[in-house]
């Protein structure tokens, strides 16, 4: 008889500090040197931007939080503004407890839900123009997302339809919007629309349904490689058990394309995120918009920098939360892959 | 519960000079097949000879292109409704298991139950539950297709089709893509099907000894057409035709 084989413990990798900097960092002459150019640089870059940061003039930011969160929302209008906000925080950190805790996805979405709901109603006597600053880019990129998620995956159904005429007329729709740039549909929307309503839609809900059409054919063509990227032995074996083409398309298609194309979306959505910005163009006073009315004041004409550096940070600080958002449910929906 | 096969001589699938093209490629050259209720027949050839499409053809995965098919007295044509009924009387096995990866083994049984037959989900569940215990696996309802065996995946995949209570069960290679260790345990819960269920049953396979033992009728197919049908018997002993006694003599030495 052979003796039995001994699960060993793999060998020991770490490194000490030392020992990593010098494979790593100080690795031969070459490295070296470029290790050290590379610290002096950083310093240099660090130094200065520590500097204009202590000297720049913040109140631009700090005397105006208000209209760089709410616009000009009536003073007799933002507690509403202000409780809105309070939910949707709460909510977040609901939803951070709750992912931490592992509760089931249907208690988080009705927790959403509710939020949502109460947002509605808190802002239900405020005219749509008169909101702004960060509370209206965020309104704009929410509605944009979630109005064009159902459509695009509509879209995308549609795209690899067994009918010709449904397929065509996706295909035609992604096309064409993905031929014009967002600046060009947001303008011809807000003139289009205008023409057919008069004056009486706000500038903000054409905006709104700029975006969502807009959206929608990169979201249609994100979920037709999603649908085109489950194996077809999937969809065969629907069949053959007698489930219709919606079925399995809804329970078995869809679900796989999903997880497959959420990086793709998110990324998408990222964007629209920072797409909300164009709206200026089109006259709204989202955040950047009410930046440059700020610069456009005496007391701040020189503060251009802490403008966008601020501008800047706010859609940083946005998109990046989408990002790790992102990554978390990745890792969840990683449950019972192949 | 041993139910004893009857064979009482009624076709329950029924091709009549069936022809499939794929382009300009004639796969299927005149197919005639009659397979009677409760049968086992066994389809051998070698690869390209349109066993697998003609076995996709009887649920209409494939749309022949010539010729006539009747499943349980219903006739394939375009009609849906006809396609739909008949899916719901044929259950399918696949060479690559193709089991929903985004659904637990009990999930993947009871979907088709609930959906299309709109059983109770509970009801559903007590089906799944006898299925898995009948094919060996009942410790597995709760677990996702990625973490079992090739072996037990197609054992979820028998048990998926099984749920919805077909007559007829169509095997397209349903051995082919398993490790050799695991290729006995699947042939054992087919052997069982054809024994105690008295299931008709259509398999593609290269496993001569399941067809020895099992099949009641072997075809064997080359180039789109049927070239020799008979039973096990006659195939080991004196086939006829020399393209079968080449096939054979290949699978059986390797």
């Amino acid at each position: 008889m052979a003796t039995p084989a001994v699960a060993l413990p793999p060998p020991e990798e770490r490194l000490g500090l030392l020992a990593w900097a010098q494979q790593n960092l100080f690795d031969g002459w070459l490295n070296t040197a470029l290790t050290i150019a590379v610290a002096v640089l950083l310093g240099w870059f660090g130094n200065a931007v520590v500097r204009w940061a202590a000297a720049a003039h913040w109140q631009v930011v700090t005397a105006n939080l208000r209209l760089w969160i709410v616009g000009l929302l009536p003073l007799s209008q933002v507690w509403r503004a202000w409780w809105a906000g309070g939910l949707i925080a709460t909510a977040v950190l609901l939803t951070i407890l709750g992912i931490a805790a592992r509760v089931r996805p249907r208690v988080i979405i009705s927790l959403w839900a509710a939020t949502v709901v109460g947002v509605i109603w808190l802002f239900s006597p405020v005219r749509l123009d008169q909101i702004g600053g960060l509370s209206l880019t965020l309104l704009l990129a929410v509605v944009a997302i979630s109005a064009s998620f159902p459509i695009g995956v509509l879209v995308g159904v549609g795209r690899v339809s067994g009918l010709p005429i449904v397929r065509l007329f996706c295909t035609a729709y992604i096309e064409a919007i993905r031929g014009i740039p967002l600046i060009a549909v947001l303008l011809w929307f807000s003139i289009f629309v205008s023409l057919l309503s008069g004056e009486s839609m706000p500038r903000v809900a054409r905006a709104m349904i700029g975006m969502t059409v807009f959206a929608s054919a990169y979201v249609g063509e994100i979920m037709r490689a999603g649908i085109q990227s489950v194996p077809r032995g999937q969809a065969e074996a629907a069949r053959a058990l007698g489930l219709s083409g919606w079925k399995t398309m809804v329970f078995v298609v869809l679900p796989q394309a999903f997880k497959n194309m959420l990086p793709a979306l998110v990324g998408g959505f990222i964007s629209l995120f920072k797409d909300t910005s164009l709206t200026v163009i089109i006259g709204l006073s989202d955040l950047l918009g009410i930046g440059r009315s700020l610069l456009a004041l005496t007391d701040y004409l020189h503060d251009v920098k802490e403008v966008y550096v601020f501008a800047l940070m706010v859609y940083f600080v946005f998109s990046y939360a989408l990002s790790a958002g992102s990554r978390v449910l990745e890792r969840r929906l990683g449950l019972g892959e192949r | 519960m041993s139910v004893a096969p009857q064979r009482d001589g009624q076709p329950i699938i029924i091709l009549e000079d069936v022809h499939k093209w794929f382009g300009k490629l004639h796969v299927l050259r005149g197919i005639t097949l009659k397979v009677r209720a409760g049968e086992v027949v066994v389809i051998a050839g070698p690869s390209g000879s349109g066993k697998s499409t003609m076995i996709r053809c009887i649920n209409r995965l494939e749309a022949h292109s010539g010729g006539r098919i009747a499943v349980d007295g219903i006739e394939l044509t375009d009609d849906l409704r006809n396609v739909d009924a008949v899916r719901r009387e044929v259950g399918m096995v696949f060479q690559s298991f193709n089991l929903f990866p985004h659904l637990t083994a009990m999930q993947n049984i009871t979907l088709a139950p609930v959906q299309v037959r709109r059983w109770s989900l509970p009801r559903a569940e007590q089906v799944a539950r006898e299925l898995l215990a009948r094919v060996g696996i009942p410790e597995k309802a709760g677990v996702y297709p990625a973490q079992l065996s090739g072996g037990q995946q197609q054992r979820v995949a028998i048990a998926r089709a099984l749920a919805m209570q077909p007559k007829i069960m169509l095997f397209d290679e349903p051995t082919s893509a398993l490790d050799p260790e695991m290729i006995q345990e699947v042939l054992d819960v087919m052997k069982s099907l054809a024994r105690e269920m008295g299931m008709t049953m259509m398999v593609v396979t290269h496993e001569m000894g399941f067809a020895r033992e099992v099949a009641d009728r072997l075809v064997f197919m080359d180039e789109g057409v049927i070239v020799e049908e008979g039973t096990p018997e006659h195939f080991f002993t004196n086939p006829k035709e020399d393209r079968t006694k080449l096939f054979l003599s290949k699978i059986l030495h390797q």
